[in-house]
């Protein structure tokens, strides 16, 4: 079990770094005794973070996106931060098939909360978003009791 | 990601290898588009998924886009061999519905459509 362990990444809003992100957190996700399944999941989720930033929060400009994640009394949290441009109807975003870009799916944040325990966002115009997300192993150990 | 597509009789068969996300979508719409462009008499395109593991809605809104792209040419669009994860988020994204899905691909299943080489 690894309690209290955290990263803390920074790197710059380039879609190559969609894939190194979800990897990065899948890896540290492995700590905690998710299923091949769940850790799907938690890639999917994170992809979708990262690449909202990339799009929506920069709008494939050049920008800065911080990746958190911490694994805390068996749960683990992760947090896609960027300064971009915010999100004017936090609501209305999470709406399915909702995507200000057309061509774009507008399933990013449908896919965060099918695939997570929790997902909230918070968002200011002109300051940026983040987003945290967190989730538990569903398997409980049979030994301990616990997730 | 590796895109080998070729143009099989009526078809394209594009087998794909690598994950698929923001940062490759583009490369493969503009990969299918291409074919779709050179030959007006391709109606189907088959996209042989062994080798993506990942896919996430940026890829779905491509495949989304060549659904659509087809249907309006009276085509199809088809899936073959998708991983659990593929085969989740087009379930969830209701893609699924929409396009054609292999779960054991065999090349010989173009000649049981009636697509053949020439």
């Amino acid at each position: 079990m690894a309690e209290g362990n955290y990263i803390k990444v920074e790197f710059p809003s380039l879609p190559e770094n969609v894939g190194f992100s979800r990897a990065l957190v899948s890896a540290f996700a492995s700590q905690l005794n998710f299923t091949l399944p769940e850790l799907d999941e938690i890639r999917t989720a994170t992809s979708e973070a990262v690449s909202n930033a990339i799009i929506h929060g920069y709008e494939n400009k050049m920008g800065v996106v911080t990746l958190e994640a911490e694994i805390k009394k068996g749960v683990l949290t992760i947090r896609i931060i960027d300064h971009g441009k915010g999100i004017a109807d936090i609501d209305a975003a999470k709406a399915v098939q909702y995507s200000t870009i057309p061509g774009r799916y507008g399933l990013g944040f449908t896919f965060m909360e099918a695939f997570m325990d929790s997902l909230d966002v918070e968002s200011e115009l002109g300051k940026g978003t983040s987003v945290i997300m967190t989730k538990h192993p569903e398997t409980v150990c049979p030994e301990t009791g616990t997730a | 990601m590796i895109i080998n597509a070729e143009k099989i009789g009526t078809a394209i068969v594009a087998h794909l290898q690598g994950e698929l996300d923001m940062a490759n979508a583009d490369q493969l719409r503009e990969s299918i588009d291409e074919k779709l462009d050179q030959y007006e008499t391709i109606r189907d395109v088959y996209l042989i998924c062994d080798s993506v593991p990942f896919i996430d809605s940026s890829g779905l809104a491509v495949l989304l886009g060549r659904y659509r792209k087809l249907e309006d040419r009276g085509g199809k669009l088809f899936i073959a061999n998708p991983s659990s994860q593929v085969r989740r988020v087009m379930e969830l994204s209701g893609l699924s519905k929409l396009v054609g899905i292999y779960e054991n691909w065999n090349p010989s299943d173009l000649q049981q459509r009636g697509v053949t080489n020439g």
